[in-house]
């Protein structure tokens, strides 16, 4: 009896638990809450199109070469991926534009080496929109990384200055600002590209530390 | 009842995007509007023919999958979001600076404004003929198609346009310019268009278009101009044109930050003092420039601007986010290219104005 009891006990507690945990889900915030970057693939042909259209025979937008990164125009869990006579394709954003590639020539960035070593990364970069924005970053081999950010027409006090952590995950540099920030990288052509959807890219600068570079 | 009226609303939408009754006579402009939306025409219409072509089925089926698109991540969330958070503002203006010619996302926040004034630096382009094109060039008007697809095709993605896509794709072209992509845009919105006018007043370089919507008449004008302190003060009767016009709302989106410093304090004084209400994301109105005897509704999530725009960050934007935020169900602006769910939509009335509830 009395360890039919405890066994009783047990089972109402393990009950109560999961009772418990149930609601305690129910008040968390469910995914369509949760922030959720977009996601890049990697263009793994020689070279290729990117098409106005889901067809080999569309208009081509760009002329992408291996290894240059893509963003998903839907998200992971409804990618927005439709099938042709020649195969599946994937609408993805490539440098302000919005088109189709074939889905198989494609791969996710972790799964292709798309950079050789994280010192490619180190020296100092400067941004290449020289009109609108004076920015420059130095990456530094102890994990930090420092620079000045100025949007020239629209700030007073020029330049301000960033911070943070660097780190290298799927194949990208993520910069983490001390704000919290984070943006992600990729290297083309011996440039950081911030987001093939903006063309915002970094040119090297070289490896010494710029004066006016604020740590 | 009020989901009687999204329904009400929704099959507007559906009638206005599905073929016309045969016996339905449109407008030319209408006509032209719908061929460039890749929607379908009746047979007795002028312009019928040029919807036969390989070139416009291509295109009919891509404007489709576009809009659909676009309904099933912003649209169909947008217009209940509307309809309870915003109501009818009671102002008959909608005020839109430096948005292009984002029609489309007007006509949903503000349903029942008589008047929309968009205005930003792409050309307004010329009254669209189709017709003549055709009559001149048939590949001419074949390759408008693609044309207008590649210009709407990151707007319909990502809420905003780019300023030098457009400029890549629109500018002097056949039919470019932004008066017939408000056009297109009016056409996937049910309306009808009863009127286009060019224009060219001592203030700006414009387009005003008619339409008639759930039975009523609107009017979207768009302008050229360059709304930078030092053009507006020599053209002071651009704005003067615009307060004209009555109380007004004032809407921003992806604004490029152009309010936060100096070389705008005209427009910004203009929309932040003169507005019985402002709709903004963080790009637009700064949260330091709402006046005091603005009551503010903070939607969304905040964190941060794009990383191209770090310096953007409002540290005061972060607290007010932290204290209180309300659910915005769909992303907007900047931040829709960037990750989900992390877009802002601010929501200023008047202390003594309550929206209300939207006269159907």
């Amino acid at each position: 009896m009395i360890l039919d009891l405890h066994v009783y006990l047990r089972q109402r507690i393990w009950t109560c638990a999961a009772c418990f945990l149930f609601l305690l889900s129910l008040c968390l915030p469910g995914s369509a809450d949760a922030q959720e970057f977009f996601h890049y693939r990697i263009f793994t042909p020689e070279s290729g199109d990117l098409r106005e259209l889901p067809d080999s025979s569309s208009e081509s937008l760009a002329t992408l070469s291996r290894g240059v990164a893509l963003m998903e125009t839907g998200m992971r869990d409804r990618q927005i991926v439709v099938q042709g006579k020649d195969g599946d394709w994937i609408q993805v954003a490539y440098f302000g534009d919005v088109g189709w590639v074939p889905l198989n020539h494609t791969a996710l960035p972790a799964s292709i080496r798309t950079v050789s070593t994280s010192a490619e990364f180190l020296g100092t970069w400067r941004s290449n929109l020289k009109c609108r924005i004076q920015s420059y970053i130095h990456i530094e081999a102890d994990g930090m990384f420092y620079g000045s950010h100025c949007i020239s027409c629209t700030m007073e006090g020029c330049p301000e200055s960033i911070s943070g952590k660097w780190t290298i995950e799927d194949g990208m540099l993520v910069l983490t600002e001390r704000k919290g920030q984070k943006a992600q990288y990729f290297i083309k052509d011996g440039v950081l590209v911030s987001d093939p959807t903006n063309g915002f890219i970094w040119e090297y600068h070289g490896a010494s530390v710029l004066s006016g570079l604020r740590k | 009842m009020r989901e009687v009226r999204v329904v009400a609303f929704l099959f507007l939408i559906a009638s206005g995007c599905a073929a016309p009754a045969a016996e339905e006579k449109l407008t030319r402009w209408d006509s032209s509007a719908r061929l460039l939306a890749g929607m379908d025409l009746p047979e007795s219409d002028p312009l019928y023919s040029l919807t036969r072509t390989d070139e416009w089925q291509t295109h009919h089926r891509a404007m489709d999958r576009r809009f659909s698109e676009f309904e099933d991540m912003y649209g169909k969330k947008i217009t209940p979001w509307a309809a309870s958070e915003i109501g009818d503002s009671g102002a008959g203006v909608v005020f839109y600076p430096f948005g292009g010619p984002d029609l489309l996302f007007p006509l949903r926040l503000f349903p029942d404004a008589k008047e929309y004034i968009l205005f930003g630096m792409e050309s307004p382009g010329k009254q669209p003929d189709p017709a003549s094109v055709y009559a001149r060039d048939r590949i001419a008007l074949a390759s408008v198609f693609p044309t207008i697809r590649k210009s709407l095709a990151w707007f319909l993605n990502f809420t905003y346009f780019q300023t030098y896509q457009m400029d890549k794709w629109l500018r002097g072209r056949d039919l470019g310019g932004a008066g017939p992509v408000m056009m297109v845009f009016l056409a996937r919105s049910g309306a009808t268009i009863t009127d286009v006018q060019e224009f060219q007043d001592p203030s700006a370089h414009g387009i005003r278009i008619s339409f008639k919507r759930a039975g009523k008449d609107h009017t979207a004008t768009y302008y050229t101009v360059n709304a930078s302190d030092s053009s507006l003060s020599s053209n002071p009767g651009f704005l003067a044109g615009i307060r004209s016009r009555g109380e007004r709302v004032s809407y921003m989106k992806a604004a490029s930050y152009l309010l936060y410093g100096p070389g705008f304090d005209i427009v910004r004084n203009f929309v932040t003092t003169e507005s019985q209400m402002i709709v903004s994301d963080e790009a637009g109105v700064p949260l330091s420039s709402y006046p005091p005897e603005m009551e503010l509704r903070f939607y969304g999530n905040y964190d941060g601007p794009l990383p191209m725009y770090w310096p953007m960050r409002q540290k005061a934007l972060d607290q007010a986010y932290a204290r209180e935020s309300r659910s915005l169900p769909f992303d907007l602006g900047y931040t829709a290219s960037w990750k989900r769910n992390a877009s802002v939509l601010i929501v200023a009335s008047r202390k003594h104005a309550t929206p209300g509830e939207r006269k159907n």
